[in-house]
């Protein structure tokens, strides 16, 4: 394709999608006015899709002469490189599930969301993603990063409720401390020129001094980190994701946190001539950590939004411990191109699987009417198609094979551990610390996911909405199998993908094959090859169990319970199940078991009821949001001292004042 | 002899010698406690028996319920087929990361806690909930020890480790290496649902894990799940004994008389292996579930401190 046409789709994905918004702000509360504007999305990110990734191929494979290419309404403002396109596939991609899924979900909401608004707000939302990734200055990279996060703050707070207003006001403050951070950050490189270039800034940053460079590296990190929800700035996160409609949800954890990594490798790898390897340490450490917390908070969790809102927190921390690892091995002379290129495809399943378990997410709540998973189950039975999907997706999750997140954690650890040997002893020690703590992370994943599914589709309904569930709507199917057949795609294809979106960095001049492998040296990995054995086996498997053991018809029974009749009450809940969890990190997780026991009178020694009481915190929260929080108030109660009320007292430090300003002035 | 014919013949034996070994185990056991025991075929018997049998299966249950058995004997055969025990050198050699063997442990694992899940009984949770426990906690011991195996080797796939320890033993080139065996075997003992982490013997709720997740399966299902387990801690044995004991390790290109001699070293081997888990199982008691953690961190520690002694200093 031409870079005109591709240019003029690209424009038309994004044009789209603003005509879609206007309309939505004409246009009623009616249903009918929701499924044309959300159709109006899914059309524009289909055909933004289709423009992105012919850009993708054209910059990867240099059909496209220069290293990018300016779109032609905007040129000033507005190009594509590889990187844009590649984060261009991902939002389109995101957006298309999202709006889709829209379509079904929305209508039987129409008395708690205001259509026009929310729609509106979404289109300028998928807008700002779009432009922030195709900014070619920092003007226009700050203006589409604020339109993004001004409008999440209204998919936050969509429905007006107290909690959700109290998530939007903790977002929207995080949000602009970020925002903040970033502007000073682009102030010092660009020297204080709004309109300044990326390359500009490259150009900038090899001539200011180290201590400019730092400070403006770790406002970026700032910035970048707490929109992606890395800890300590990720607060807000576990917070205002669950409050958004599902699939507003869906495109925040799924793509918006997408963009904040874009800016962060924009920045790294394109601005910043080196990086020193304390910085590249420090992103690391800060990765893991988040996964780790995140993870972890995810396995004891058991409001389901918010349980996949912690594990973005998780997946985000592995894509920045990737990046930063990536970083460190420039420093050491080691390959770090695999490092960046599994970021790549890691932040790409992300967006799949997580967009299709938040929409998800939407579906199974549209039914049970609680984000609760102890007062779910027994779905499974209801909605085989649906779980079956489901199953995919908690299977990308946790990173297990065959499935494509499973092939980007793998070469992760494949090149870290290959490379202990070649470092120092205790560079080596720390990478195999490092693996270690993934491979935890990797294991608390498999918990989480496996307590999700199991709490939502298997055992029998907790709460009688459970049991009651209708069918769904096919466009809340759909956009969730789509999202489990790209998450198998991903890895069966694996070799393929990884080549491919290495080709951003390593300048590859092909397209590789479907069924390409990833080579290091004696290491070959061949997902397709994996799936063809998992495949014949479980056929043989089947074919045993079919001709060479009894046939005798299947007799139902009940489930043995020792005698008693079998009630929900009896089963394992998603809090229970995460006990064992709760109980091996108490000391992480801050975690509390009080039993609380009730008297007949103070003094009589008959017990009329116990109950357990317990609580979990973030040790974030406790041991540095509230020191900081108390220090504040401290000192707000401490000034308070001059407000005494005595007038005479007033007019000395206005005089005070007006002679220090006299003092400094002259 | 050609690859293919020497994997097939490797997957195979495994397979048929998995019964024997769970035979074995008991026997000795019942050596240990004065009694004689049954046959070590009974295990052979009671698979062909359960799988003659009618199935009940719960009203309860749903389509994940049935799923279960297929999946989890498929990774069972998966790791019979990818993991080196008689010899190295397979058509699969390739194939036999050091990274991919715990994920499909964990898909076993995943599987059979839905199984456990999906009956809607207390015991079934009560295992899925303590087994996904354990599956998380033992990930990272089994993911450094196979890494400093692999380091050691000098190959990342484990038929290359394999072959390269049956080349050079090792306690000639890192005796300390002890340390990471000993790991692994920890983390064979949890994986396996051996004490001290498990008790296989038992119906009673206290102590149960993997028995109380395939409570509700009867019949041919409950075959293919014993089967399951079975392979599983077989191949796991069998590796583990080859590295240690690397005598009678065939490469794929031996002649038939090296082919006879492996199988008896690897038959022998599994007598060890077995006698080494109902010692294990006769002199020691199984640990609370809650100090779980204790048991899991001693195995990383071990690791890590075989890892460090033998490779970085």
């Amino acid at each position: 394709m031409s870079l005109d046409t591709l240019s003029m789709l690209i424009l038309t994905g994004t044009v789209g999608t603003l005509i879609g918004g206007v309309i939505a702000l004409f246009s009623g509360r009616k249903a009918v006015a929701n499924t044309v504007v959300q159709a109006l999305f899914a059309v524009s990110s289909g055909i933004g899709l289709i423009g992105s990734i012919g850009a993708f191929l054209g910059c990867v494979t240099h059909t496209i002469p220069s290293a990018s290419f300016a779109l032609s309404a905007a040129p000033s403002l507005m190009t594509i490189d590889a990187w844009s396109a590649a984060f261009l596939v991902l939002i389109h991609l995101g957006t298309l599930l999202a709006s889709l899924f829209a379509i079904g979900y929305l209508p039987s909401y129409a008395k708690t969301y205001s259509f026009p608004t929310l729609n509106f707000a979404s289109a300028l939302f998928i807008v700002g993603m779009q432009a922030t990734v195709m900014a070619s200055s920092v003007f226009a990279f700050l203006f589409a990063w604020e339109m993004m996060s001004i409008a999440a703050y209204f998919l936050v707070i969509a429905d007006r409720e107290e909690a959700s207003i109290k998530a939007g006001f903790i977002y929207f403050v995080m949000t602009h401390l970020g925002a903040a951070s970033l502007l000073a950050a682009f102030l010092l490189l660009a020297k204080g020129d709004m309109m300044a270039s990326f390359a500009t800034l490259h150009a900038n940053a090899g001539t200011l001094p180290m201590f400019t460079l730092a400070l403006s590296f770790f406002l970026f990190f700032a910035g970048f980190g707490s929109k992606a929800g890395l800890v300590p700035l990720h607060q807000w996160l576990p917070y205002a994701h669950p409050q958004a409609p599902s699939h507003s949800s869906a495109m925040m954890s799924g793509v918006m946190l997408k963009v904040a990594v874009y800016g962060f490798l924009r920045i790294a790898l394109g601005v910043f001539p080196q990086i020193p390897m304390t910085w590249a340490i420090i992103v690391t450490v800060i990765g893991l950590l988040s996964a780790f917390f995140g993870v972890l908070t995810a396995a004891v969790e058991s409001d389901l939004k918010r349980l996949l809102a912690w594990s973005s927190v998780e997946n985000l921390g592995l894509i920045f411990a990737m990046i930063g690892m990536g970083l460190i091995f420039r420093q050491l002379g080691l390959p770090e191109a695999p490092f960046f290129a599994v970021a790549l495809v890691h932040a790409l399943n992300h967006t799949i699987f997580k967009s299709g378990l938040f929409l998800s997410a939407g579906a199974i709540i549209s039914q049970t009417h609680t984000r609760d998973l102890d007062a779910m189950g027994g779905l499974a039975k209801k909605w085989p198609a649906f779980s079956f999907g489901f199953l995919g997706l908690v299977f990308a999750a946790s990173a297990l094979p065959p499935f494509g997140t499973f092939y980007g954690e793998w070469v992760y650890l494949q090149q870290m551990a290959m490379n202990v040997l070649k470092v120092s002893h205790v560079s080596g020690f720390l990478l195999v610390l490092v693996i270690s703590v993934v491979a935890l992370v990797g294991g608390l994943a498999v918990f989480t996911f496996g307590k999700v599914f199991s709490s939502i589709f298997l055992s029998k309904p907790r709460s009688s909405h459970a049991d009651h569930v209708k069918p769904l709507n096919g466009f809340m199917v759909w956009p969730v199998m789509i999202a489990a057949i790209l998450s198998l795609f991903a890895g069966v294809f694996g070799g393929a993908l990884y080549q491919l979106l290495s080709g951003v960095l390593t300048s590859s001049s092909a397209v590789p094959g479907l069924f390409a492998t990833v080579s290091f040296p004696g290491v070959m990995i061949s997902p397709f090859f994996l799936f063809v054995l998992f495949v014949l086996v479980g056929g043989m498997v089947m074919l045993l169990r079919r001709f060479g053991t009894s046939q005798q018809p299947v007799r139902m029974t009940d489930t043995w319970d020792c005698g008693q009749p079998l009630t929900a009450r009896m089963e394992y809940t998603s809090t229970g199940f995460a006990s064992p969890i709760r109980f091996f990190f108490r000391s992480i997780l801050l975690a509390k078991n009080h039993m609380v026991t009730e008297r007949v009178t103070p003094e009589n020694a008959y017990v009329l009821r116990r109950r357990l009481e317990w609580s979990v915190s973030s040790i974030w929260e406790e041991w540095l949001y509230r020191p900081i929080a108390n220090a504040i108030l401290a000192i707000s109660a401490w000034v308070k001292k001059l407000q005494n009320g005595v007038i005479q007292f007033y007019i000395l430090l206005v005089l005070v004042t007006l002679l220090l300003v006299l003092v400094f002035a002259v | 002899m050609n690859f293919l014919i020497f994997s097939l013949i490797q997957t195979v034996l495994v397979i048929a010698l998995a019964p024997l070994m769970i035979g074995m185990i008991r026997m000795a056991k019942a050596r240990f406690q004065n009694r004689r025991g049954a046959s070590v075929f009974q295990p052979y018997w009671a698979l062909l028996t359960l799988c003659r049998k009618e199935m009940t299966i719960t009203t309860q249950s749903s389509w994940v319920f049935r799923v279960v058995p297929f999946v989890v004997l498929t990774t069972s055969t998966v790791l019979a087929i990818l993991m080196p025990t008689l010899g190295f050198g397979g058509f699969f050699a390739q194939a036999s990361s050091v990274f991919l063997i715990g994920a499909i442990l964990a898909i076993g694992s995943l599987f059979l806690v839905f199984g456990g899940m999906d009956v809607a009984s207390a015991f079934g949770g009560m295992g899925s909930s303590r087994e996904m426990t354990l599956a998380a906690l033992v990930e990272p011991s089994t993911v450094l020890t196979l890494v400093t195996l692999a380091l050691a080797a000098g190959s990342w796939n484990l038929d290359g480790i394999f072959a390269s320890f049956a080349h050079t033993p090792w306690y000639a080139s890192h005796p300390l290496l002890i340390l990471t065996f000993l790991a692994l075997g920890c983390v064979i003992l949890s994986e396996g649902a051996r004490y001290p982490v498990d008790n296989p013997a038992t119906h009673l709720e206290l102590t149960m894990v993997h028995e109380a997740m395939i409570l509700e399966y009867s019949g041919p299902y409950l075959a293919m799940l014993e089967m399951a387990s079975a392979i599983k801690l077989t191949v796991l044995a069998l590796f583990l004994m080859g590295l240690v004991f690397p005598w009678g390790v065939v490469a794929s290109g031996a002649g038939i008389g090296a082919m006879v001699i492996g199988i008896l070293a690897m038959i022998v081997k599994l007598f060890v292996a077995a006698f080494a888990v109902a010692f294990i199982e006769s002199t020691l008691v199984k640990m609370r579930f809650y100090r779980m953690q204790e048991y899991m961190t001693t195995a990383y520690f071990l690791g890590l401190t075989g890892l460090v002694l033998s490779l970085l200093f």
